[in-house]
């Protein structure tokens, strides 16, 4: 009798969390969806298309005319490789963090929608990450395009042969949660801030991309903003990606670091960044309420 | 053509727009060009010169529309309109500095300056000097109650406060004619009534002006109005002064019927009294706060009253009052249009 | 039918002469451009956080390239190439931001709406919106100069102050007419014309040699992007901080002979462009078409 009443206790818990995962799986689905139609419903798929690559690739070859002139080395140095997929990557965290907090400000000031979405039945936390996939997908297109003409185009050492895919893989499943808890904290800091905190994502994105060493070893900076760097995740997934990819290390304080002593730095930064950002947001959220700011508009 | 633009503030002849409605842009599927939407069809109008004339219609009337052509904003499609005696067409430079347009739900402006700062700004863009525009906007601000909060940013300001600085800044250049696009839309009754009040006494103060106001308040249109035009899917059904548009109804009886015990069953009961002889028009509406189905049937005479309440008692209503009203612009437009004005949604055409 | 009959009794203006209109018009569009830039300067003092990312956090991403210099070892000219492109790039985003894709902001603000109802040009809006812009921005620029300057020891050697003035304005003058020409283009535009200045950002960064001279892409390269202000101030201006060092592509008096070209080309562009894209505007129904 017992069995059979903690079996159907069980069975009852378990629809109720399938039934949770299964809405949360629908709202992720349907604002991933939502977010595709807004980046790339204004033109024609074609357009669209060069449109996500000439940004990245314009950025990519500032790098390499400053290196060029400099050095007028050639391209497949380990300096310009690493500076290369350290840029290429470090678009996921500028793009998805400034992407997540844009939401905020255009749901609520530009569409009037963001009030509608939080007084319904589904969790902000997961549109904004449904809206965050958007981009997530933008990226990735962009970054694996930047990959094969740093490859093919510049002679890039990106060799199959030195590939970790393993490595890579859980280096880079860790550092987009990473992106994602900086998205929640800035996403937090736009539900209280008007529409042009917009700047702050970026100017914090530029702060990440100074400290965390994506085009330079992070032994030339000032000692006290290598601190800042080494309490940084994302200088531990740079740092991965270029070791899965290129199979080297860079620069003697990181390279100190074994590759599963690294691993373990950026899960825990990893599980910081959420702890964190979660936090951030749900104060955010209560302040917000408090203030009266989820249907702000700024009007300036 | 020329003495007819003498004597008349507002005219247009044959006034037509259409709109290309495109394809929505979904994936690949982005060729074909879309459907034509007419929003006005043929429209000639005159407006006397010291006329307040209104236009009345339901959402996606054309109302927005024609003011759009007339303030300059938008190009007909094909037809003509004066303004000023100006072509809207081909001399809007001529019309902007006699002209000036309030859309009531509408606010623009910067929300960090001050409201005295948003109306000054607004006031250079029509070259009165600092002394002049702030003698205007002193005193209006006193008049519409909005004095106190002359210091207070913009994005601080209360939806109806906006909208008091929106129309306040319509009366800046002291324009020659103003068009009033539902200015009084979603303001509370007082503020509502300050905004009619302050047309009134400007028009008395200043006969010469001319206001074209478009508003879905029947009672602002009767009140303020000295002529009103009742438009429809994109054309005039009927023009003429309120009382006059009245009389046209004048021999009809208008019967106000309150129903109440059944479940709501608006067009059964059109159905079951729309062949009954001596029955015009009928349109019926739910008030699901008190529980009931008002409707309002115009009657060529008194004789067919039984046989209305007969016949609404058989598909099911029950008849808990019967009433003979006075004839409102609302009936007027149930009676040209074949529905009421409110049986629309609420957003603006 | 009515042309040439003069039966108007409209219009509170008294009857004015050919030059009295003409003074009229002026001082109207005087007016309206001091409102428009008395937004933009009062917008600074009000909104105190945007001097914090305006100001300090694109220090950031200045600071991220010099970085990229020193690793490589190169001369500390090259730092001050990345301080400067800093400022610029304020310009730029000003340029882009502020000014192409600010009638953007008004239509669905409603303030577009309120622009073209009115008498005045909707160039003296533009004019306002760049000078008031230029104001705005030179605070966040001059701040890059001088904290990257002290942050990173650079040190600038200006021999020709009044040709550096002269580089400087009329780079100003030639950017904000561009500013002006995309802003009319942009009025037909909806959520597109966001995304243009979006696509706009990074290419210039590249081409307008920001971090870098110019003449690294080559004489061809840097002659075909000379239509753009930024390229040729830029090297102009980096030539007269950094006299004889070899950096430029062009002598500098030539490249003050371009960009007074360009300056004169974009503001008349502008003009033109706004007038055309106003009637298309009107006719399509696009002036206040909201949510595109």
């Amino acid at each position: 009798m017992a069995v059979a009443s903690a079996m159907a206790t069980m069975t009852a818990v378990l629809t109720a969390a399938m039934a949770k995962i299964k809405g949360n799986w629908r709202v992720l689905q349907l604002s991933a969806w939502l977010g595709w139609q807004l980046e790339s419903n204004w033109t024609d798929p074609l357009l669209f298309l060069g449109y996500i690559f000439v940004k990245p690739v314009a950025s990519s070859l500032i790098l390499l005319v400053m290196y060029l002139v400099v050095t007028r080395g050639d391209t497949t140095a380990p300096a310009f490789a690493g500076m290369y997929v350290g840029n290429a990557f470090f678009a996921f965290v500028g793009q998805v963090m400034f992407g997540v907090s844009w939401v905020i400000a255009e749901d609520r000031e530009h569409f009037a929608t963001l009030k509608y979405v939080y007084i319904s039945r589904i969790r902000l936390f997961w549109y904004l990450l449904g809206r965050a996939g958007a981009k997530f997908v933008i990226t990735s297109i962009s970054t694996a395009v930047l990959l094969l003409f740093g490859r093919y185009a510049l002679g890039v050492p990106l060799h199959l042969t030195g590939f970790r895919p393993l490595y890579f893989g859980v280096v880079f499943g860790l550092g987009i949660v990473g992106c994602v808890g900086a998205s929640l904290f800035m996403a937090g800091i736009m539900l209280v801030a008007a529409r042009n905190g917009g700047g702050y994502a970026e100017g914090l994105a530029g702060l990440f991309y100074l400290a965390s060493g994506a085009l330079f070893p992070i032994d030339i900076l000032p000692r006290w903003l290598q601190g800042a760097s080494l309490a940084l995740p994302f200088t531990y997934w740079i740092e991965g990606l270029k070791r899965a990819l290129l199979g080297t290390a860079t620069g003697a304080r990181l390279s100190a670091l074994g590759d599963t002593g690294l691993l373990w730095r950026l899960a825990l930064g990893t599980a910081a960044a959420i702890i964190v950002g979660a936090g951030a947001f749900r104060l955010a959220e209560h302040v917000a309420r408090r203030r009266g700011l989820l249907d702000m508009q700024t009007q300036s | 053509m020329s003495a007819l633009l003498e004597d008349y503030a507002i005219v247009t002849e044959g006034l037509t727009r259409t709109y290309r409605v495109p394809k929505p842009k979904t994936g690949a599927k982005t060729k074909g060009k879309g459907t034509e939407f007419v929003a006005l069809k043929g429209v000639d109008l005159t407006v006397r010169r010291g006329e307040i004339f209104g236009l009345l219609g339901p959402n996606g009337a054309g109302k927005s529309t024609l003011i759009k052509i007339l303030s300059t904003l938008l190009l007909p499609t094909t037809g003509r309109a004066w303004v000023g005696g100006f072509d809207v067409e081909r001399e809007a430079r001529r019309i902007k500095p006699i002209i000036n347009m309030v859309c009531g739900g509408e606010t623009s402006g910067f929300g960090m300056l001050s409201v005295r700062e948003q109306l000054w700004m607004f006031s250079q863009f029509y070259g009165l000097t600092n002394a002049q525009a702030f003698e205007i906007i002193d005193s209006m601000l006193e008049t519409l109650g909005l004095a106190e909060a002359a210091h207070t940013r913009v994005s601080k300001l209360s939806t109806g406060m906006r909208q008091k600085m929106n129309f306040i800044r319509g009366f800046l250049n002291s324009p020659d004619i103003l068009f009033l696009d539902e200015p009084t839309l979603g303001l509370d009754v007082s503020a509502a009534r300050a905004i009619r009040i302050h047309v009134k006494g400007w028009l008395e103060r200043h006969p010469q002006k001319t206001v074209l106001l478009t508003t879905h308040y029947m009672a602002e249109a009767d009140e303020l109005c000295d002529r009103v035009a009742i438009i429809d899917q994109g054309g005039i059904a009927a023009c003429d002064t309120p009382s006059a548009l009245k009389n046209r109804i004048g021999q009809d009886v208008v019967l106000g019927l309150e129903l109440t015990g059944t479940e709501p069953r608006d067009g059964a009961f059109a159905g079951a009294i729309s062949g009954l002889p001596g029955v015009r028009r009928s349109a019926f509406h739910q008030e699901p706060d008190r529980g009931t189905t008002q409707a309002t049937v115009i009657l060529k005479d008194d004789r067919p009253i039984p046989a209305v309440i007969a016949c609404l008692a058989e598909a099911g209503a029950h008849v808990v009052g019967v009433h003979k009203s006075e004839v409102t612009l609302e009936d007027v437009f149930l009676e040209l249009v074949g529905r009421k004005l409110h049986d629309e949604g609420g957003e603006k055409a | 039918m009515i042309a040439g009959t003069d039966t108007r009794k409209g219009g509170n203006a008294p009857h004015r002469t050919g030059n009295s209109r003409l003074l009229g018009s002026l001082e109207l569009n005087l007016r309206a451009m001091r409102a428009r830039a008395y937004v933009r300067v009062v917008g600074v003092n009000r909104e105190l956080s945007w001097l914090f990312f305006d100001i300090f956090l694109p220090l950031f991403g200045v600071a991220a390239y010099v970085y990229v210099y020193r690793s490589l070892d190169a001369p500390p000219a090259y730092a001050g190439f990345v301080i400067l492109g800093g400022a610029m790039t304020a310009y730029w985003l000003n340029v882009l931001w502020a000014m192409a894709s600010q009638f953007y902001w008004d239509k669905e603000t409603g303030n577009l709406e309120v622009f073209y109802l009115s008498p005045m040009s909707p160039m003296a809006v533009l004019f306002g919106m760049s000078v008031g812009g230029l104001i705005q921005t030179s605070l966040r620029a001059f701040t890059t100069m001088i904290l990257g300057s002290w942050l990173f020891g650079v040190h600038f050697q200006v021999e020709s102050p009044g040709a550096l003035a002269a580089a400087f304005l009329l780079t100003m003058a030639a950017l904000y007419g561009l500013g002006m020409a995309l802003a009319s283009f942009y009025l037909m535009y909806g959520r597109e014309a966001w995304h243009i200045s979006n696509l706009l950002q990074e290419p210039v960064y590249l081409v307008a040699g920001l971090q870098f001279p110019i003449k690294a892409l080559g004489m061809t390269v840097a002659l075909t992007v000379s239509f753009l202000p930024l390229t040729v101030g830029m090297d102009a201006v980096r030539q007269l901080l950094y006299p004889g060092a070899g950096f430029g592509y062009l002598p500098v008096a030539v490249e003050i002979g371009i960009l007074v070209l360009l300056s004169g080309i974009f503001l008349t562009l502008a003009q033109v462009g706004l007038r055309w894209m106003e009637r298309a505007a009107k006719r399509e129904g696009r002036l206040t078409l909201r949510w595109q």
